[in-house]
């Protein structure tokens, strides 16, 4: 694979996804959207946003920072499911895929190339929506709250921050998962309806198995009382999980290439 | 044909995006019931008086973006956020009340009875009904021990009368976002029948309109008072039996002060400039008795803010020109009252006073009193020095004054010794415990303190020093004063955050009450007499706010500890 086709494949998937993408990345900030239309229709919201000040705007942030969390490993998996399905069941629903394989390049690398692609996509929106969901509420406290300023709540919003990037790298890593999960349904599957009903499914039963799991690896041990989070132990790394769901997104992405490679298309 | 599509979708996100964002718009400009409340259109015509507090919430607001609160954040970062986030979900600010005086009626017993009303307007239903469940709990819940409420439906609204031991506690009503409470059922009907317009509202009153019209505030806190419906009200209190004695004293008391003279008092607090503004206006054309013996105090010179030192933390001025008239209108008045009461009147204790002191005090204390009197705070109580202050008031006869004072000190037995400082002669009575009267007099005037530093700190400033009348914070302060006034009062606010601190205290969170140092503009007051009337202004950090608000939140929002009422 010369360096000129992997421009030209990487300028393809991101001219393809790159609307898609940006959709997905606002779709992660939903929560943020609500927080948004709850201040601007309810007043006693609006008031606790102008009440805040520096010593207690850490609250805000620990808050903004456990719901984000909690929609990232909840709803946000149906999301980054709906958009993983499309990665390669539409491309041969509509036949596009024959044209790549007219192109000097092996199977393996073009499935490989599409999942490398879709994988970063998804894993940084998902990793970067908690460090941008939490910006935003730094800049809206300091910007709409009469005793917050960029310079007073800096230490609170750096130490959020530093808490969070544990928080972003297993919402990464279950997020690579998921996706992992749903790709594989994208190659099997030629009707994305199917990968998506089936990508439900198998989301359903990670929750249903595993989902008091993933809570209690991100959010729950912050708030062993249920009400005051204790940042210190928001989202403890774990390693044999983390390499666990490491080891299942490669698993799965080696049975997409041994389904793919011996897949027959029409 | 799919770019078409794609470019529909886009087009209808955006109609979406543009329709969501022009109902947020409308819904966030749209003012809420609390935010224009005009209560008045409940009260009946004849109302005494009532002062109204407009949408709490956006008080509370002002408050937050106010000079004082933002320096108290920086002392009290995390207290005072959660003391304004408490009060925000006490279910008490998304409203605007209305305390009245309806009038005075007979109760079962046969007494009179003043009929007191609280109006309040919520901005839904939801907020009426949290706060319905706060603050008039126990009678939803039982769990008051005797307490029995009969309820009843008039015009729509629901009418309950709370009873506790068989006596009747309160009655309120509600209709959609309207509580109405009252002490007696029969106010809460007339605030019920106003509403359905049998009867005509506070807003049909002539002078009523002509307060609120001079307010030129419509938003903080407005307040009335019908000079005219308060004299009927204190004219036809019977006044036959025992307790009548008292009642007729109170009757005389009031017109002796010139209360009947009174037409109507209109009352404005509002935020002006980061700071509160608050305005009281006396309209009283035709001024009787003692009111209008001080109204005719010709204006205060300030001459003897020049002898206060320019780091006083509060001074007080007033002309006191009419001071014996005053006095002996004030005697006569007393002397009326005693007769009827059978008592020592004010001859006798003004006798009395002679006897033991040797000194005539009506002419020879009173009697010398000049135009001008001044009270001022030197130092502040968190000070090192501790807290002192000093009287310094103009004379007419010095030499008459300081004889008085040595008289009463022989007489007395009282050491009078003296000393001198920058060359002016300090002399000092003796106090009982240690204490003791630090006087002297500075160009005509008596300089007189608990404390010698106080006295000599005004010597210093008579003899040249820096003076509060001619520093840039009182120039600054007093540049709002265009016509000559009756009294001026400034505060340096020095103190004001361990003020607050203490006037917050008591909840739940934990206020600096000492060591607070801000930068806070100061206060300034000034009263001015006026041909139909009196008027006062003053320029404060937060006014009387702080203080209703806490007592909003922290006694109507509180939570409940145990069964019962609070």
């Amino acid at each position: 694979m010369t360096k000129e086709i992997l421009k030209a494949l990487l300028w393809k998937e991101w001219r393809e996804t790159r609307l898609k993408w940006l959709a997905f990345a606002v779709a992660f900030h939903i929560p943020l959207c609500i927080a948004g239309l709850v201040v601007a229709f309810r007043p006693e919201a609006r008031f606790d946003l102008y009440a805040l000040s520096d010593s207690v705007v850490a609250y805000a942030f620990e808050f903004a920072l456990v719901f984000q969390s909690g929609f990232l490993i909840t709803a946000g998996l149906f999301l980054l499911a709906f958009f993983a399905v499309g990665s390669i069941g539409a491309e041969l629903d509509n036949q596009s895929m024959f044209f790549l394989f007219e192109r000097p390049i092996k199977r393996w690398h073009l499935l490989l190339f599409k999942y490398a692609v879709g994988a970063v996509q998804t894993t940084t929106c998902v990793g970067l929506s908690l460090l941008t969901t939490l910006t935003a509420v730094y800049l809206v406290t300091s910007a709409a709250a009469t005793n917050v300023s960029l310079v007073g709540a800096w230490d609170s919003f750096a130490l959020i921050v530093a808490n969070g990037a544990r928080g972003a790298v297993w919402t990464t890593v279950i997020a690579l998962m998921v996706y992992s999960g749903t790709f594989l349904f994208s190659v099997w599957f030629e009707k994305w309806w199917i990968a998506v009903i089936a990508g439900a499914v198998s989301l359903v039963l990670m929750f249903y198995f595993f989902g008091s799991n993933l809570i209690d690896w991100v959010i729950s041990k912050a708030k062993p009382d249920g009400n005051e989070i204790n940042l210190e132990f928001y989202g403890r790394l774990e390693l044999v999980p983390i390499l666990a769901m490491l080891m299942i997104s490669a698993g799965l992405y080696f049975a997409s290439q041994y389904v793919f490679a011996r897949k027959e298309m029409r | 044909m799919e770019r078409l599509k794609s470019k529909g979708f886009i087009l209808f996100a955006a109609a979406v995006l543009v329709v969501a964002g022009v109902a947020a718009a409308v819904e966030v400009a749209r003012p809420t019931k609390a935010e224009n409340p005009r209560l008045e259109r409940l009260l009946p015509a004849d109302t005494v008086g009532f002062v109204e507090v407009t949408d709490l919430r956006a008080q509370a607001l002002k408050v937050i973006e106010s000079e004082a609160w933002r320096e108290f954040s920086k002392e009290n970062s995390a207290a005072s956020s959660l003391f304004m986030i408490g009060a925000n979900h006490a279910g008490t600010l998304d409203a605007s009340y209305a305390l009245a005086l309806l009038g005075v009626a007979p109760n079962a017993d046969g007494k009179p009875e003043p009929q007191f009303v609280i109006v309040g307007q919520f901005n839904d239903w939801g907020s009426r009904y949290t706060f319905e469940n706060r603050v008039l709990r126990f009678v939803k819940d039982g769990q008051s021990k005797g307490v029995e409420a009969k309820t009843e439906e008039v015009d729509g609204a629901r009418l309950v009368t709370v009873r506790r031991n068989g006596v009747q506690r309160f009655t309120y009503a509600t209709k959609d976002t309207l509580l109405v409470v009252s002490n007696t059922e029969a106010a809460v009907r007339r605030v019920l029948d106003v509403r359905a317009q049998r009867t005509p509202s506070l807003e049909s009153n002539d002078k009523f309109k002509q307060a609120r019209a001079g307010s030129g505030a419509v938003d903080g806190m407005f307040g009335f008072l019908d000079g005219a419906a308060l004299t009927r009200i204190v004219d036809s209190v019977p006044a036959d039996d025992e307790a009548g004695r008292h009642v007729a004293a109170f009757k005389q008391l009031f017109h002796g002060l010139g209360g009947a003279s009174v037409q109507s008092a209109g009352f404005t607090s509002t935020f002006e400039d980061g700071r509160v503004v608050e305005r009281f206006n006396l309209v009283a054309p035709t001024k009787e008795g003692v009111l209008a013996t001080v109204a005719s105090n010709p204006p205060t010179e300030q001459k003897l803010l020049a002898l206060v030192p320019d780091t006083a933390v509060q001074a007080f001025d007033a002309s006191v020109a009419n001071a014996p008239q005053t006095f002996d209108q004030l005697i006569a008045l007393a002397s009326q009252l005693s007769e009827q009461s059978g008592k020592k009147g004010p001859a006798d204790a003004l006798a009395e006073f002679t006897e033991k002191t040797g000194v005539d005090f009506r002419n020879e204390i009173v009697g010398a009193v000049g135009t001008e009197l001044c009270a001022a705070q030197l130092t502040a109580a968190g000070s090192d020095e501790g807290p002192s202050g000093v009287i310094i008031v103009n004379l007419k006869d010095e030499a008459a004054f300081a004889g008085a004072l040595a008289k009463f000190a022989e007489k007395n037995g009282r050491a009078l010794t003296e000393r001198e400082y920058k060359g002016v002669k300090v002399q000092r009575i003796a106090g009982e415990k240690g204490g003791g009267l630090e006087y002297a007099f500075a160009g005509g005037n008596l300089v007189a303190s608990g404390k010698p530093s106080a006295v000599e700190r005004v010597i210093d400033t008579a003899q040249g020093g820096h003076s509060l009348k001619e520093s840039a914070a009182y120039k600054s302060a007093s540049a709002q004063l265009q016509t000559p006034a009756q009294f001026v009062y400034f505060n340096s606010n020095t103190d004001y955050l361990n003020r607050l601190g203490r006037t917050l205290q008591g909840g739940e969170q934990e206020f600096k009450t000492e060591g607070q140092r801000a930068t806070l503009r100061p206060s300034f007051a000034f009263g001015v007499a006026q041909p139909d009337g009196f008027f006062v202004e003053s320029r404060t950090p937060l006014g009387t706010f702080p203080r209703l608000l806490t007592t909003v939140t922290s006694r109507l929002g509180g939570e409940k500890k145990d069964g019962g009422a609070e």
